[in-house]
Parts: structure tokens; C-alpha cells; sequence
């Protein structure tokens, strides 16, 4: 018996990382700003996305979304949208850049301005899956308590924007924005949040303002206000 | 549960460098986990059984060297090693994340950087073979 030792010193998501910077280039020289939605279920990731498109009116914006199953979410935004398309994941609780990959076959990358990731409804798996993403949004909804943000820590950590959606609904519960505020700050002091509710549009405008503020820095052109 | 994606990624990085080398089987794993990783060390374990089954790391036992948060200051590069995540499961980790110093203990400054905790390395494997 001969006993050998094999070095790797390698990242155990290398493949998935190496893919999704192959993403994140296609995308820069293309022009489009990709931004990796993440939430728990029903934080309202889709309907958020049905008003944002809405806003961005004629800008071009494509949307691939996740779930395990169904095509609901891809009927829903198909309207709004220059092309959508859904993954289905079957068991896995989360999207890899080899499935951004594959639902980008055949698409010209060159006619969007934006590509909106809606990814599986969960807080913990996500966070460990670079899809080759400019910016990495999380949203919590009012409904799910002002703590939630310190009890998914590696999520909110590598976020670039925190929103606080279903803000119409604040006025029935007990909600306190502060103490929210002050748990997203706990883990990333630096991550601005937005509070917005697709309902009544309220901070939509400040939402779509970030997302033009972000794609004129990937273009390196003067944001437009 | 990405622990079962994570226990594949690592089936199939071992059995590529195994593959023209068919009477190897590997005995032991090591492993680097920081705390941002967001890994459970159990779940990883036994979503690993579980794939490594009729493979040449059947049966192979996982070395898993958890690190620890690093958090460097932007303004005076004072870098602080939070060594008490130093542990088994997750958990205790987290909980290090979200009571971070929220001021750089050396010059004041708020201005603390995450460096290092978010390893998920596959650093080696012990195999046997002849």
C-alpha cells in the first residue's frame, strides 16, 4: 500500500467562479448591467420586477428567473420584458452560473441594457453562488420582522443594496424601521437601503435611480437624473 | 442545503485528477472553511457520504479547517484576527459576523474591511493505492 498526498489548493466553487467571470466580462463589454436579485419566497422579488420593468419603459431589460419548479414568474414578467426565461431547478435550492449560462444561449447580450436575475426564493444558498453579477440586491419585506437581515448574516454581508419592500403594509404590523436599519448595519455598515412598496410606488423612483446610477457607471457615462 | 452542490463540486474535482489513475482511492480530505462560507460541517459530511458512494472517495473522511474572520482597517491598515470563530458549526460564527467592532480598535476609524473568512478551499487529499 503506497500512500500519496495530492495537493489542490484550489477553490472548491473554482468552476462556477471561473464561469461566472467569463459572465460578469460578456456582460461589461455588452453594456448590461446584471443584478442578482435574492430574497426568502415571497418577498415580492417578482412583483417588484413586473413595476421596475415597467419603469424602465422602453429600456431594454431581459429577466431569467428561478425557481424549482413551474413557469409562473416567467409568465408574469414576459409582458414587461424583451425576453424572459425560466429556470427550473428542479431540487436545488439556488442558481449556479452554468444555468445563467445556458438561459443566455442563443440571446444577443448587445440589446439589453439591463438583465435582472430573480433568483431562488432562499436567504442562505445563494449567498455562496457568484453568477457573474454587477450587483447583488437582497430584499426583505416588512412582514418578516426587523431582524431577519443578522439572522441571514452572508447574505446581507456581500450585498450592494438592501431593500425593504411591501412598505404599504407597515401601518398594520409593528414594524420598526430603525431597529430593521440597525440590523442591516450590523453586518454591513457600508450597504445603503431602500424602503419600497410596488403597490403604491413608493421609493420605486429612488430603486430605478440607483439601478441608472449603476449601469451609467458600467458604461462610464454621466448618470442621468 | 447547497452542501450537496458543494459535496459534488468536490466529487468531481477529486475524481478529474483521479481519472486515468483508476486503482487510487482517496482515505482523507482536507478542507478550508471560513465563516462567511456559510457552510455546516455536518450537513457538508454527510451530504459527501452520500455522493462519494461507488466513487473513488467512497467512504473518505472530511480534514475541515475552519478559519477565522479578518477584518482590516481602510484608513490605517490595523488588521484584527477574530480568532474565537475558531469553531465546529457555523453558528457561533454568525453570530461573531453580526457583533463585528464597529470601529478600528488601533486608530478609531470606521472603516473595518472583511479580508479573510470567506475560504471554501479544497486543499488536499491523502489517497492510497498498489
Amino acid at each position: 500500500m503506497v500512500e500519496e498526498l495530492l495537493r489542490f489548493e484550489q477553490r472548491l466553487l473554482e468552476r462556477n467562479e471561473l464561469l461566472a467571470e467569463q459572465l460578469r466580462r460578456s456582460f461589461r463589454e455588452a453594456g448590461v448591467l446584471t443584478v442578482n436579485l435574492m430574497s426568502s419566497p415571497g418577498a415580492g422579488k417578482t412583483t417588484l420586477l413586473e413595476v421596475t420593468l415597467a419603469s424602465l419603459a422602453a429600456v431594454p431589460a431581459a429577466v431569467v428567473v428561478g425557481d424549482l419548479a413551474t413557469e409562473n414568474d416567467a409568465q408574469r414578467l414576459r409582458p414587461h420584458a424583451r425576453w424572459v426565461r425560466q429556470v427550473t431547478t428542479g431540487t436545488v435550492c439556488h442558481l449556479e452560473a452554468a444555468m445563467v449560462a445556458a438561459a443566455l444561449e442563443g440571446k444577443e447580450l448587445r440589446e439589453l441594457q439591463y438583465l435582472f436575475i430573480e433568483n431562488v426564493g432562499n436567504l442562505v444558498c445563494p449567498a455562496s453562488f457568484d453568477l457573474g453579477e454587477e450587483a447583488r440586491v437582497v430584499l426583505f419585506a416588512v412582514t418578516e420582522g426587523e431582524d431577519k437581515p443578522e439572522k441571514y448574516p452572508p447574505i446581507v454581508h456581500r450585498a450592494d443594496l438592501v431593500l425593504l419592500t411591501k412598505s404599504d403594509l407597515i401601518p398594520y404590523l409593528s414594524f420598526d424601521l430603525e431597529r430593521f436599519r440597525t440590523s442591516v448595519q450590523r453586518v454591513n455598515p457600508q450597504v445603503p437601503c431602500l424602503t419600497l412598496s410596488a403597490r403604491t410606488g413608493e421609493g420605486i423612483e429612488a430603486w430605478v435611480a440607483w439601478l441608472r446610477a449603476r449601469r451609467a457607471m458600467l458604461v462610464g457615462e454621466v448618470p442621468e437624473y | 442545503m447547497h452542501e450537496l452542490s458543494l459535496a459534488m463540486a468536490l466529487l468531481e474535482a477529486l475524481t478529474e485528477r483521479l481519472q486515468d489513475r483508476s486503482e487510487v482511492r482517496v482515505t482523507t480530505v482536507h478542507l478550508r472553511i471560513g465563516p462567511l462560507a456559510g457552510v455546516v460541517d455536518s450537513a457538508l459530511r454527510s451530504a459527501f457520504e452520500v455522493a462519494a458512494l461507488g466513487t473513488c472517495a467512497e467512504g473518505a473522511r472530511l480534514v475541515i479547517e475552519r478559519t477565522p474572520l479578518v477584518v482590516r482597517c481602510r484608513l490605517c491598515e490595523h488588521q484584527q484576527q477574530l480568532d474565537d470563530a475558531n469553531c465546529e458549526e457555523t453558528d457561533p460564527l454568525l453570530l461573531r459576523l453580526v457583533s463585528l467592532p464597529s470601529a478600528c480598535p488601533s486608530c478609531g476609524a470606521p472603516t473595518l474591511d472583511v479580508v479573510g473568512g470567506d475560504e471554501l478551499d479544497l486543499v488536499a487529499a491523502e489517497v492510497v493505492h498498489g
